[in-house]
């Protein structure tokens, strides 16, 4: 029977359902899999490839002083990269390192070498993978870093000669904003500030305030998702999300600029002329207690990483702590003023400079002999002050310290700060009390010394000392004022601080032992001291001292309370003849910028005219 | 069929023609033409499509760019700002007297005057004592009319200082009279007479 047109047919549709059926099915059954069982996964596979991630950097908060005049800033920067496998020949890569040494002094030789093209192959764990024959597998040489943190001025110049028409060199280079930390004012104020190390693109604030307020200046970094096109750039009506960053709270100290100008220069001049191991100065507001100027020596610049010295790093003025001598004596003859023990014209037989006492010997500086309480701080007695801690008794000698905040931190935001050292009442013999009166067997820092000064000036009301007065979001403008703290009363009678004001600026005057610190127009109240060095194992040194002088101005009404001590000064070791000079020339300086009005009565003949 | 008569009338000459006759315009056109029109309008709309996506790229690369030149901006404005605190450093300021042997010196005490810009709430809450100095005083008025313009231009003198804030000062005139209108009573009437006879 012959085969039909219509049998063939049927036959071929047959044949062809049989191939093409289980195609249909596996193609339906692969539409279901990819579609409805993995649609996840492939949905997420997907996204990876046109969803973008951009993380936005923000900017870390900048310090300021009091007046809004800038200390520490930002600095836009740019990281140049470079992907050397980019380079069209060896004449370009030359090129490219002649450019990296024109512009950032790099050697040439070494420049060349990094931007080789290929590199070799390293495993996970950093070893060379190696061939069969043991020769090193290379690979394309993608990344070298050129310059890290480049001011846009040099990066902008760089980028013009190296895309220009001769060297060609812009498919290979590659340029990202960054951005750095400046000090304009250099070292001015640079041990408090801190300053900034900048590891894998990341900030790593080291000491100071960079630190300390790391919470407050470092800015939150932003998200935002979005889908993007081939460019890379954002699609006008694709899905985006952002996470906004924050930019880190601006910082208002209490600094005053000029005052610490002055300050700076000052303390420089003392530091040339008497070459100490190292210098402190502080002048704070004694009614507020807000620090104007804190300087220390030696120092460093923060934007010139070749003065970094170990030395000169760290807050030294709150991390130093030492037998102050002398300064600490107004402590000791007020509370016994305070409790009644003496009174200002009370008698002291200071026994002609020599006196045994507990079986050691104590000795004045000259033989004085019988003088007031008063000629006791004027001439700095050391056995008239001792005599006075007997009649007080240690516990309130103690007390003396420990009411003006002596043994405890001051609380301010510098790292490391010493809490100083008053041992407690039962590690006392009987000597102790007549040694801590007159400044040693304690320790204590220069930034507590200003702070118990403070309260002598404020009649008996302690401030705490501040460095931050106020924080700004740079954002919405807000201002969040920092709060003072409440005063603590040392004195409790309060015409203490004023007998005792009286007795301070005789110090200053003819027949004191600061007269050199002594300024025209003004009564100024204050205390010498000249404290030999402890030297951990050695003992009491014959050699080394420590000059300071404290004090404040006008004394009856103060605006300024300033400290100031030279560790171990070549030439003179006086705290009168060391650091009193350097108090009178800032403080002149410092009060004709504040305006504050001399007295016409103390002011020299010719000048009061 | 066709009622219509005159010279004008269709004259159907047979069945085709009359086939043709009586289909639509578009059926009457050949298979080619339609495939031709449909490609037409989808390469119409792909070129619509590709022209509005590579405009839809451009504006998305013009804000790229424009955002890299704000932020370029952005970035110039802050560096000249930190320049200009570096050549406000004193030590600078100082370098620069030194080399080129500047004849300067610090004001003395009384010289030196500083001028505040305060909104007109600032300026009305601050006091200010105008010292015997006239010289001062004319010129304090004149300040204090340019502050009740609502500039609010305070200054300050070598006079005397003010307790917290030595830098801000506004004078506050002292009036002649006293006018009835401070009370609240209408101006107009006995009370404008009162008032005149009192000048």
């Amino acid at each position: 029977m012959a085969i039909t047109g219509d049998r063939i047919r049927l036959r071929i549709i047959l044949l062809a359902s049989i191939v093409m059926i289980p195609m249909a099915g596996l193609l339906i059954w692969r539409f279901y899999v990819v579609q409805v069982q993995k649609h996840d996964y492939y949905s997420a596979e997907a996204k990876k490839r046109y969803v973008a991630v951009r993380k936005t950097r923000n900017r870390r908060g900048e310090i300021f002083d009091t007046n809004g005049y800038l200390l520490v800033a930002n600095a836009p920067a740019m990281d140049i990269t470079c992907a050397p496998c980019n380079l069209k020949d060896d004449q370009q890569r030359q090129r490219l390192a002649f450019l990296m040494k024109k512009f950032f002094g790099h050697d040439f030789r070494r420049s060349y070498q990094k931007l080789a093209p290929e590199v070799p192959k390293r495993d996970p764990k950093g070893k060379v993978v190696t061939d069969e024959s043991g020769n090193a597998v290379m690979r394309p040489n993608q990344y070298v870093m050129i310059a890290r943190g480049v001011a846009l001025k040099t990066a902008q110049a760089f980028r013009e000669q190296a895309t220009s028409k001769t060297n060609h060199l812009g498919k290979a280079l590659y340029f990202t904003n960054t951005s750095g930390r400046t000090y304009p004012k250099g070292r001015m104020l640079a041990n408090v500030l801190g300053y900034i190390n900048v590891e894998n693109d990341v900030e790593i604030p080291q000491g100071g305030l960079e630190k300390q307020l790391a919470s407050q200046i470092s800015p939150q970094e932003g998200r935002m998702v979005y889908e993007r096109n081939r460019d890379g750039s954002p699609l006008l009506y694709g899905f985006q999300e952002i996470h906004a960053g924050r930019d880190g709270q601006n910082v208002y100290l209490t600094i005053d600029e000029p005052i610490q100008a002055i300050l700076e220069e000052e303390l420089d001049a003392g530091f040339e002329k008497w070459h100490p191991v190292a210098a402190y100065a502080a002048i704070a507001d004694p009614r507020t207690g807000n620090i104007l100027a804190l300087a220390q020596r030696p120092n460093f610049d923060p934007n010139d990483r070749s003065t970094y010295r170990i030395e000169a790093i760290g807050t030294r003025i709150a991390m130093d702590a030492f037998g102050p001598g002398s300064v600490a004596k107004p402590f000791t003859v007020g509370k016994a003023l305070d409790c009644g023990v003496v009174r200002p014209e009370t008698i002291i037989d200071c026994e002609k400079g020599v006196w045994f006492y507990g079986g050691k010997r104590m000795t004045d500086t000259h033989a004085y002999g019988v003088r007031t309480v008063s000629g006791v701080i004027q001439k700095s007695s050391n056995i008239g002050t001792a005599k006075i801690a007997v009649m007080l008794g240690d516990a309130r000698v103690r007390e003396a310290f420990t009411n003006f905040g002596f043994g405890t931190r001051t609380g301010l935001p510098l790292a490391g700060e010493h809490p100083g050292l008053i041992h407690p009442l039962k590690k006392w013999d009987k000597l102790t009390g007549t040694r801590v009166a007159i400044g040693y067997s304690v320790q204590i820092t220069p930034l507590q010394l200003l702070r118990g000064y403070c309260g002598l000036a404020n009649n008996g009301l302690m401030p705490q000392l501040r460095l931050v007065d106020r924080t700004e979001d740079p954002e919405t403008g807000k201002v969040t004022k920092i709060p003072m703290k409440p005063y603590v009363r040392a004195f409790r009678r309060p015409e203490t601080a004023k007998e005792l004001m009286k007795m301070m600026v005789t110090v200053t005057q003819e027949g004191g032992t600061a007269q050199k610190a002594a300024i025209p127009g003004y009564h100024v109240a204050g205390k010498t001291g000249t404290a030999r060095k402890y030297i951990t194992g050695v003992g009491y040194s014959m050699h080394d001292y420590y000059a300071s002088f404290i004090g404040f101005v006008p004394a009856e009404n103060p605006r300024l309370v300033m400290v100031v001590n030279f560790d171990s000064p070549r030439g003179a070791t006086y705290g009168g003849t060391v650091a009193g000079p350097v108090f009178r020339r800032t403080m002149e300086r410092v009060l004709k910028h504040l305006n504050v009005q001399p007295d016409p009565a103390l002011l020299p003949p010719e000048k009061s005219k | 069929m066709y009622l219509q008569s005159g010279k004008n009338r269709p004259r159907i000459r047979s069945n085709q023609h009359r086939a043709e006759l009586e289909t639509p315009m578009l059926n009457r056109l050949p298979g080619i033409f339609k495939v031709l029109a449909f490609f037409a309008i989808v390469a119409g709309i792909c070129n619509a499509y590709i022209y509005l996506n590579q405009q839809r790229n451009n504006t998305a690369r013009s804000i790229t760019k424009l955002r890299t030149e704000l932020i370029r901006i952005e970035n110039e404005t802050i560096n000249e700002r930190n320049q200009g605190e570096r050549l406000r450093d004193w030590s600078n300021i100082q370098a620069q007297i030194r080399r080129y042997q500047l004849p300067l010196e610090l004001p003395e005490r009384g010289q030196r005057r500083q001028i505040a810009l305060l909104t007109p709430q600032q300026a009305a809450n601050v006091h200010y004592q105008v010292a015997s100095n006239p010289a001062a005083a004319l010129n304090a008025v004149a300040m204090n009319s340019i502050s009740k313009a609502g500039t609010g231009v305070s200054v300050t003198s070598a006079l005397r200082p003010l307790s917290a804030n030595a830098s801000v000062a506004i004078p506050v005139p002292e009036r002649k009279f006293k006018m009835k209108r401070e009370s609240s009573a209408p101006l107009f009437g006995r009370n404008y007479r009162l008032m005149r006879r009192q000048r």
